[in-house]
């Protein structure tokens, strides 16, 4: 709504007062900037990590990795150097004590620059116990080092769908240990995006739209868990280190029905609805700068190719369960998202590509850094599932009377036919009613009381009522998608 | 040397010079893959082919003509050493020297190491047959006039490549600018021309990566008369002509698309033209053509028909002078965990991290990265270059009961068997490491410098280490009709040789014994194509 031409301002101003209002935008809080990459080469970027001494090594799609110094402040202009080239994919990359560990589809590897002449030259096989078999969509997103200092890896199916018996724990989650075994740690898995931590070390994927998934989610990789897409279970006949082959779930189910009968089917903690919040979510970074980048301290934020977004995502733990909200947080990335990092200073590095998969950006590739500006945008902060309805709290005081009013929130609940085939339609909408509003004294928090909650349905929170206390100015982004797995008891 | 005095030798020349090569065909060439007519232009001192290309190893007639008032020759250089190549400037040194021998030599080094094929001297209204197999290493082989004077404009090129054509005569010319749609090329000023010997469509000769634009123009030669087919994929925009008519327009800026366009053309050579120009992002450009007794055969380093997420070609990795290039990828032949190396000698091989064994190894280009890095990257890619060989599937180390037992079928990938990794020289050539039962490998491929021209070898040195040395554990070099022939076995494809350890052909294998000394062995093989 900026810069409406006089006529019109007038014209509306008459209808309806808050639209001259001149709105905040994303840029306002969170600019991003363009990181110029070495003339000449293609590096769709796949992988980012911090290096001592303030430079960062990013990997590319072709299986190279760049080494950058002066990658950060307003106009970056850096020097990049070649650290290795003709590795297969990398798709992971993670820095500690000297060498730089990979996640390459056939393998995760460590490498090392050993004479200091700036390349690496040695080259270590970690650990490789899994297959690949010439398919494009077996792909291997790994992690950092979690605290015993393993590296989680989840392996895409053969195919879209397939689990070829030539490729081993395809659609599984395996850890690969500092001392070079690989463990079998979870199953079913589709198609996944990217991988990552929490604040406290639980690891959490994206899993992306498809069969078995009616949209795309963010899912909690428990060890043992099975992440809903049946196709890989064939290889319980390979390893009884996580018990016996499950029972396949029961196909145009939905996730809610079937856990309860296939116990260790661990339902998404995130929906990202398809085509609400994007097409095809990807790496999961946690921020840990301690408000360095602002209010969201230990949220997480997804990366989305196909909209070249970055999403935010609040999880708490119910009855067990990791599930929460997603919020849109920034738009207007140069191509497809799929990796983000975070710098101690407080930058979030982003990286991507639109290869193979289009996306908004148009740029073949991208290397991009966000920064805050300092400048706090009016946000829900938080979302809390609580026994009848939902408590918000935002990043600044709410305007009391925009809270309290009913008519200032709209809600709507549906979910997603769990089924082999691909994707799903929205189904069994509802629209829960918001019976009463209680916003906090200060403005800060709101409690809603909702009649009609659905156990396993994701609960979408319009706000566009909500203003900013002694202001027009709206939430910067005025919806929320809460999965509510489970209900909080009384 | 000034216009008269060479006028006069010339004159003197023309007295004592002779045709020495048969016209009939030598045994082994009565049928041959392909020939080409070179003839001299009358008082202009060039030949009318300033390029054409061969594929390797092919059965080449080569029919030069003179109708000029002088004589001349015309002597296939190999490709000099420096990047780009020359014109066989070597060879015109080493005529300089000659000095007075100069004459009765007929301008011409004999036995001099780059001269791969020469005419001799061929008399005014005289034409000379020449038969010779083509290299079989691909590259740019310069031809030159070697009289006196003559070599600056009377040379060509003559590509090598296994992808030869029909287009000879093509040049290009690269232009700068921001463009929507093809220009009016002709009224712009070319930033850079050049001939491109093998007559395929190539924008690598770009200088930068945005904002440019080629023309190439040459002559294409249709076997028959008849309907042919033309298509052109290019990111951005391209149109292509035939005797200056345009055949198919894909101009305008997208992405890699194709389009195809056809015309009746009368058999004979044709003038063909392709304006190309990219804007911005990425770029290529592909074309082939289709006709009687031709079917979509591709006029460029890559090929149109790649499209739709596989089997895309055209981003040749080369390897940087000096160095040499890794490729991890899926490759047609090593599986799906190879480790392609490019030497920039010209070698290369393939490591199968699956089997823990050398798959292959070839001649020539290393591999075309595009299947892979264009699109999705669907699938197994080959080689890019020729002469190449492949060795068994399968473990390359086994522990048998005896010599001549049966080698075993799979292993691979059983927990004893363990890739380790590699690590790098300056060179940035790998050694594999990897493990099998209780013993730790160290293999070291490398290619053998050999002479200007000649084939190269790899050499292999293979080092173990194992506490409990295994007894009877066996490596297998290759598969298929070995003979000893010296020191070397020989099959119809590869001579090997081995030092430290004494190989022999049990059960159609050529097999080494591993014998340890103290809990290490160690021997060397050398891999020679054979000829």
């Amino acid at each position: 709504m900026k810069n409406l031409p006089v006529f019109s301002v007038a014209l509306a101003s008459m209808l309806f007062v808050s639209v001259s209002f001149s709105q905040p935008v994303e840029s306002d809080y969170y600019p991003i900037t363009t990181i110029p990459l070495p003339e000449g080469e293609v590096i769709e970027v796949s992988g980012i990590d911090v290096l001592p001494g303030n430079k960062v090594a990013i990997a590319s799609r072709r299986g190279d990795i760049f080494v950058g110094e002066d990658v950060f402040g307003e106009d970056p202009n850096p020097k990049w150097s070649l650290f290795a080239r003709g590795l297969h994919e990398v798709l992971g990359i993670a820095w500690k004590d000297g060498w730089l560990y990979l996640t390459q589809r056939p393998e995760v590897s460590r490498i090392k620059d050993s004479d200091g002449d700036g390349r690496a030259d040695v080259f270590e096989t970690l650990g490789d116990g899994w297959g690949i078999n010439g398919d494009y969509h077996e792909y291997a997103f790994g992690t950092r080092h979690d605290k015993n200092g393993d590296i989680w890896v989840v392996l895409c199916l053969t195919g879209s769908g397939g689990a070829d018996d030539k490729s081993p724990f395809r659609g599984w989650c395996m850890r690969v240990t500092p001392d070079g075994k690989t463990i079998p740690t979870g199953y079913g898995i589709r198609s996944p995006g990217g991988i990552g931590f929490n604040h406290l070390g639980d690891v959490f994927y994206c899993d992306n739209q498809g069969l078995w998934n009616g949209s795309s989610s963010l899912k909690h990789l428990r060890p043992g868990g099975f992440q809903g897409n049946p196709t890989g279970n064939k290889y319980f006949a390979l390893t009884d280190v996580l018990g016996p082959k499950p029972p396949d779930p029961k196909n145009g189910s939905r996730i809610e029905i079937e856990r309860s009968k296939v116990p260790d089917l661990v339902p998404p903690p995130i929906v990202l609805p398809h085509g609400k919040m994007g097409n095809s979510p990807a790496g999961i970074e946690c921020d840990e700068t301690g408000g360095k980048f602002g209010p969201f301290a230990n949220q997480l934020f997804v990366s989305e190719q196909t909209h070249s977004k970055v999403h935010r995502v609040f999880l708490e733990k119910v009855n067990g369960f990791y599930q929460g909200a997603a919020f849109p947080f920034l738009k207007g990335f140069g191509s497809g998202n799929i990796v983000a990092r975070f710098a101690a200073d407080g930058s979030m590095f982003t990286g991507g590509t639109n290869r193979g998969w289009g996306s908004h950006g148009k740029n073949p590739f991208s290397f991009q850094r966000v920064n805050w500006t300092g400048k706090v945008p009016f946000e829900v902060h938080e979302m809390r599932a609580k026994p009848d309805g939902f408590e918000l709290t935002f990043t600044q005081a709410a305007d009391p009377f925009s809270l309290e009013k009913t008519s200032s929130y709209t809600m709507e609940a549906y979910t997603y036919i769990y089924k082999s085939g691909y994707g799903s339609p929205v189904v069994d909408k509802t629209t829960p009613s918001i019976k009463k509003v209680v916003p906090a004294k200060d403005g800060k928090s709101v409690r809603i009381h909702v009649e009609g909650l659905v156990k396993g349905n994701v609960h979408e929170l319009k706000m566009p009522g909500i203003r900013l206390k002694g202001s027009e100015q709206t939430l910067l982004h005025d919806v929320a998608y809460y999965t509510l797995n489970e209900i909080p008891k009384g | 040397m000034n216009l008269s005095s060479f006028l006069c030798s010339s004159a003197l020349l023309a007295v004592i010079g002779l045709q020495v090569h048969a016209q009939k065909p030598p045994k082994g060439f009565e049928k041959i893959d392909q020939e080409i007519v070179i003839s001299t232009m009358e008082a202009q001192m060039k030949y009318d082919v300033r390029s054409f290309s061969v594929k390797p190893n092919a059965k080449i007639k080569l029919v030069f003509k003179n109708p000029d008032a002088l004589p001349h020759n015309l002597i296939i250089c190999t490709p000099g050493k420096k990047k780009g190549g020359d014109r066989g400037q070597e060879v015109v040194d080493a005529v300089m020297k000659l000095g007075d021998k100069g004459v009765e030599q007929n301008w011409e080094p004999k036995g001099h190491p780059r001269i791969l094929v020469s005419s001799g001297m061929v008399q005014p209204k005289k034409e000379t047959t020449l038969y010779f197999k083509s290299p079989k290493k691909e590259g740019d082989y310069p031809y030159i006039c070697t009289f006196p004077g003559h070599f600056q404009l009377m040379n060509g090129v003559m590509g090598v490549s296994r992808l030869a054509n029909p287009i000879t005569n093509l040049t290009y010319k690269l232009y700068h600018g921001k463009w929507n749609k093809a220009p009016d090329f002709t009224k712009l000023e070319a930033k850079k021309t050049g001939v491109l010997a093998s007559g395929l469509f190539d924008i690598s000769a770009k200088d930068k990566n945005d904002g440019f634009g080629f023309v190439f123009s040459g002559k294409i030669d249709c076997p028959k008369d008849g309907k042919y087919s033309f298509t052109i994929s290019s990111d951005d925009g391209s149109l292509l002509l035939i005797d200056n008519k345009i055949v198919v327009n894909n101009d305008g800026i997208h992405a890699n698309s194709a389009k195809s366009g056809s015309i009746t053309l009368k058999k004979g050579q044709h003038d063909i033209e392709v304006r190309y120009f990219e804007a911005s992002g990425q770029e290529g450009l592909s074309v082939a053509w289709s006709g009687p007794g031709i079917k979509n055969q591709a006029l460029s380093k890559s090929s149109p028909g790649g499209g739709g997420g596989g089997g895309a070609i055209g981003l040749l990795i080369e390897p940087p002078e000096g160095e040499a290039s890794v490729y991890r990828n899926f490759i047609n032949g090593a599986g799906p965990r190879a480790i392609g190396v490019g030497y920039h000698e010209g070698l290369n091989l393939a490591f199968d991290a699956n089997n823990l064994r050398l798959a292959m190894i070839w001649q020539g280009d290393f591999i075309d990265g595009a299947r892979h890095w264009k699109g999705r990257g669907q699938g197994y890619q080959p080689p890019a270059g020729e002469a190449v060989i492949k060795f068994p599937d399968g473990v390359a180390f086994a522990t048998l009961g005896s010599s001549d037992s049966a080698w075993p079928q799979a292993e691979y990938r059983t927990k004893d068997f363990r890739f380790r990794g590699y690590v790098l020289d300056k060179s940035q050539r790998p050694t594999f490491k990897y493990e099998r039962g209780g013993v730790a490998i160290e293999d070291t491929p490398l290619p053998v410098a050999t002479a200007e021209g000649e084939f190269g070898q790899i050499k292999r040195v293979i080092k173990l280490k194992a506490k409990d040395a295994p007894a009877n554990l066996y490596f297998r070099i290759a598969q298929g009709g070995f003979e000893k022939k010296g020191d070397t076995f020989q099959s119809s494809e590869l001579s090997v040789t081995v030092k430290g350890a004494n190989p022999s052909v049990q059960s159609g294998d050529l097999r080494v014994p591993v014998t340890f000394k103290g809990g290490t062995a160690e021997f060397e093989v050398t891999y020679a194509w054979a000829n």
